[in-house]
């Protein structure tokens, strides 16, 4: 089931977004459910993608300043929701982020405009919830189509390339997907072809040298 | 005719003539009494008095002081002098004593050699006389060639007579050839007794003065007439004026307020018989007396006096009282007192050294320090110069001259071997005058010894003092005694008749206006005080929002946000009551959140912490830590404090501002960086040692962070107006800062008189900032 995930390091902040976002989403009959986490630490951002893929998350919604409270005997992080923006967009180029901040004006997350889909005041979200999940609604279904002809398209391509049955083009496109879609680009499929002709190469040496042994032994 | 026979012929010619020819009687009797086969007789001659009178006197006010001593001897309550040498040529020297009568006149005045006093030993008043070799009259010959005398005593008529010291001034001719004129005046200018003129009394007239009065010859006068009665116990029967056209003198007499400047006081009592002398101290320091007996051996030992030639113990001087008083000529020496720095020294400079009283009249030249000889004639400043090591360095201190004011008392009666010398100064420097001398010096070396013992004493008052002093204290005496110093010297200038009337209008004017000055600025000083401390407060709270506010932005927000929450859980197809709840009780911490930053605020600036008052440093640092507590967590940093109990007499807005101040940079400081961020509050008592000065008591408050700590290159400019490293917001640290707030901190604690340093913490690795407040304590008035 797609996800709306929501980062932030103020649990109750966190969990009182998750209840409004979760009666909103009701009320427009959405199947998108929510789920919420603590900042990862600085050292472990990678988690991200792991979660976000684990949970089918399509929108996600950070707090700016998450860097000051602790949890769980963890954190606090040291880094902010523009900053963090930047690392999730490595692995997720077009998945839907939004910011709920009360520094709406802040410089630096300003200055990320262009990442994010859009930088939205804690203020009037609670105010007027409603108007910003029929969007969130909306990004995350068209998120979730593209993804999901690509992620086919990607299945297929792969499937032509290990049958044998791809052409050129096809490994284009292949890895063009792998890119796009940040799929840890298998090193061995390109290669796999040539070590398959190098390995006929080399049985039919042997063959042949098989072949010289046999006529030696019969003379 | 015999030789004998023509003079006896001369001689009854003289007597049988109307009126009898006296000179001629006298001198022809003399002719004939020196034709005696038998006997002889000694003849004076009239060059003699001049011997007597002029030459043996040093100087003038010598002279003129012999005859204010007969003043004194005759029970004169008021002596007038007078001394004319600019404009007219006279010296007028008049007193209200009993006066002489006729018979007194001829047969005491007139014959040289006579003292009344040595006939009888007391005044009426009770006074012991002072001149006994009966030529001090003839004294004034040194002032002037003229000597007119009118006296007037009871129940007699008046009478004069009239001297030409010159004519005794001539070769060949015997005392008795000399006149002196008698005469019956016609009228006396005698001193006011009680407002009253005097029925009683002697006016000295002296003309064509052989030495004219300079400034100096006036200001020494002065000194010396000043000094004549002891500044301790005044002879307050006995009063002189003097009046001269050469130099205006300050009116101004000795007053025994001097002497509370002192800050020590010694006196030591010997009975006259016995072994032993009695000791008193007095300190400055010291509520009590001290007193102590001491052997006579011991004391010269002591002393380092050569004991060598102690005969049975005995102090041969008689008794004695000796009366030290020690200055030190310093600004903490007029701490309190109605005279300045430079008044007191004035009074030491013409009163400084140890002066000998007998009968309480002065003997010079001892003490004088317009005396060569006399000023120093115990040899201390040869003594200092051999050892001259200041109270603390060495267990040897000793004093200068100009340090003492101080009085030996010695009785003609009880004295009796102390004995003047017959060049009218000074004492016969026989063996009671050595041990008498030794005596003076042992108290000396007492005073010393007792100095030494004072020295934690000297140094715990000084370093009260300095503390116990605010800057505001401070800035007020310089005012005082600014304000003294210009009050004396527009005296100075009203007095000066070589200065123009206008002048003296204008710098009249200006000193009016200047009066209360210093009051008008010690209460506005006080006033900016109290509102700096209220302002201080009021910015605290600035400061501190900025950093703090959005703790209670976010709390406000979140009420808002969980209360919407709980009202769409409840609105829900099927309404989510349990998550409603859950809101409405977040809703509910938020607001108390909300409610307490407001109460932080308002109490910020309580009346009750602007008075100064008796409390318990601990609890306002563990009281403002509990208020802050929640934004610290908020953004999780943990502050532990480690307090000691500490009790002091301050203004506890001062206290809680300061510390503010320290845990809002602290708070900044941690939040710059990731990982564990701690603060720590320490308060420790704690002794500011500085060097060579006793510990005072005091206690720190510490407060270290574990955030970037303090770069080198802003330390210098740390406490400066306006300085901020948190000027651009930037990723690490979006609060700007205000460049206050180690102001505020450091104002306070300069007025506080604290100290304020910071360095590295070594657990913590931040910034740790430590303030040293001196403890104290309400004084009781």
């Amino acid at each position: 089931m797609s996800k709306i995930g929501i980062i932030d390091d103020d649990k109750a902040q966190r969990e009182t977004l998750k209840t409004i976002l979760e009666s909103h989403l009701e009320n427009f009959d959405s199947s998108i459910e929510v789920v919420d986490t603590f900042p990862f630490p600085d050292d472990s951002i990678a988690q991200y993608k792991d979660w976000v893929e684990q949970n089918d998350i399509v929108c996600l919604i950070f707090d700016e300043q998450m860097h000051n409270d602790s949890e769980g005997g963890k954190g606090p992080v040291g880094y902010r929701g523009n900053q963090l923006v930047l690392e999730i967009r490595k692995y997720f180029k077009d998945i839907p982020i939004y910011v709920i901040t009360s520094h709406k004006n802040d410089d630096d997350l300003q200055e990320k405009f262009s990442e994010f889909e859009d930088i939205i005041g804690r203020e009037e979200f609670i105010n007027d919830g409603e108007k910003y999940v029929k969007r969130f609604i909306r990004a995350s279904q068209s998120f979730l189509d593209e993804n999901i002809s690509e992620l086919s398209e990607l299945k297929h391509l792969s499937e032509l390339v290990a049958s044998g049955k791809s052409d050129e083009n096809d490994l284009i496109r292949l890895k063009a997907l792998q890119l796009k879609l940040n799929v840890q680009i298998d090193s061995g499929l390109g290669e796999r072809k040539d070590w398959l002709d190098e390995y006929e190469g080399k049985i039919q040496f042997l063959e042949e040298l098989q072949k010289k042994i046999e006529n030696k032994i019969k003379e | 005719m015999s030789k004998s026979e023509e003079i006896q012929a001369k001689l009854l010619l003289a007597i049988q003539s109307n009126p009898p020819n006296l000179d001629d009687i006298v001198s022809l009797s003399t002719e004939l009494a020196k034709l005696d086969p038998t006997n002889q007789r000694f003849y004076i001659d009239a060059k003699t008095l001049i011997h007597l009178g002029r030459d043996s006197i040093k100087d003038h006010s010598t002279a003129l002081l012999e005859l204010v001593k007969n003043s004194y001897d005759a029970d004169a309550t008021k002596v007038d002098i007078e001394i004319f040498s600019e404009t007219k040529d006279i010296i007028r020297v008049a007193d209200n004593g009993f006066g002489m009568k006729p018979e007194e006149l001829k047969n005491n005045w007139l014959r040289i050699g006579y003292s009344g006093k040595r006939v009888s030993t007391k005044s009426k008043l009770g006074r012991r006389k002072t001149g006994e070799k009966g030529i001090g009259r003839i004294s004034t010959d040194r002032l002037g060639s003229k000597l007119e005398l009118r006296t007037k005593s009871k129940d007699e008529k008046l009478i004069g007579l009239k001297v030409n010291w010159d004519d005794f001034d001539v070769e060949g001719k015997s005392l008795s050839d000399i006149r002196v004129q008698i005469f019956e005046p016609k009228e006396i200018n005698l001193p006011l007794t009680n407002g009253k003129p005097s029925t009683t009394g002697t006016e000295i007239l002296i003309e064509e003065q052989r030495q004219s009065w300079s400034k100096i010859n006036i200001e020494n006068l002065f000194q010396e007439l000043s000094a004549l009665t002891p500044p301790f116990e005044g002879v307050e029967d006995f009063h002189i004026s003097l009046v001269n056209d050469v130099y205006p003198l300050p009116s101004e007499e000795i007053n025994s307020n001097y002497l509370d400047a002192a800050e020590i006081k010694i006196e030591a009592y010997y009975p006259g018989t016995g072994t032993e002398i009695i000791y008193t101290y007095w300190d400055k320091y010291n509520k009590k007396e001290v007193i102590e007996k001491i052997e006579w051996s011991n004391l010269l030992t002591r002393a380092g006096i050569d004991t060598t030639n102690l005969v049975d113990n005995k102090i041969r001087s008689g008794s004695a009282t000796i009366k030290l008083y020690f200055f030190l000529r310093e600004s903490a020496s007029v701490k309190d007192l109605e005279f300045n720095l430079t008044k007191l020294r004035e009074f030491l400079d013409n009163n400084a050294g140890i002066k000998i009283y007998r009968d309480r009249i002065v003997v010079k030249p001892y003490g004088f320090p317009s005396s060569q000889f006399g000023y120093d004639w115990l040899g201390l400043a040869d003594r200092k110069a051999k050892d001259p090591a200041g109270i603390s360095r060495s267990a040897n201190y000793s004093v200068t001259p100009n340090q003492l004011v101080g009085a030996v008392f010695i009785a003609r009666d009880s004295n009796i071997e102390l004995a003047d010398s017959a060049a009218r100064e000074g004492l016969v420097e026989s063996e009671a005058f050595y041990d008498l001398k030794s005596l003076v010096m042992g108290t000396i070396n007492m005073l010393e010894s007792y100095r030494t013992k004072l020295i934690p004493k000297i140094n715990e008052a000084k370093r009260k003092s300095r503390s116990k002093e605010s800057r505001t204290e401070r800035i007020i005496k310089a005012l005082n005694s600014i304000e003294r110093d210009l009050y004396s010297i527009n005296l100075d200038i009203q007095n000066n008749s070589d200065i123009a009337s206008h002048i003296k209008e204008r710098v009249q004017k200006n000193v009016n206006d200047l009066s209360g000055t210093t009051d008008k600025v010690e209460k506005t000083i006080t006033e900016l005080l109290n509102w700096n401390r209220t302002l201080s407060g009021l910015a605290t709270i600035g400061i501190s929002s900025a950093v703090f506010g959005h703790e209670t932005e976010g709390s406000i927000t979140q009420l808002k946000g969980s209360v919407m929450a709980a009202k769409l859980a409840l609105s829900r197809k099927v309404p989510k009551v349990e998550d409603a709840i859950v809101e409405i009780e977040k809703a509910v911490k938020s607001s108390k959140r909300v409610a307490a930053w407001g109460a932080y605020a308002l109490t910020r600036v309580q009346r009750e912490k602007r008075n100064k008052k008796n409390v318990n440093i601990a609890k306002i640092i563990q009281s403002v830590v509990n208020e802050l507590e929640p934004a610290y967590k908020a953004a999780s940093i943990s502050i532990n404090t480690e307090l000691k109990d500490i009790y002091t007499y301050t203004f506890q807005m001062d206290i809680e501002t300061v510390l503010i101040n320290l845990l809002t940079n602290a708070y900044t400081a941690a939040t710059l960086k990731s990982g564990k961020r701690l603060i720590e509050v320490r308060l420790i008592e704690e002794g500011l040692k500085e060097p060579k000065k006793l510990i005072e008591n005091g206690y720190s408050l510490i407060v270290s962070d574990s955030g970037p700590g303090i770069s080198k290159e802003f330390e210098h400019r740390l406490f400066e107006p306006l300085f901020s490293t948190k000027v651009n917001p930037t990723q690490s640290s979006k609060s700007i800062g205000t460049g206050l707030g180690l102001t505020v901190v450091n104002s306070i604690v300069n007025d506080l008189n604290g100290n304020i340093s910071f360095d590295k913490d070594p657990i913590l690795k931040g910034a740790r900032f430590k303030i040293w407040l001196p403890k104290e304590r309400k004084q009781r008035n």
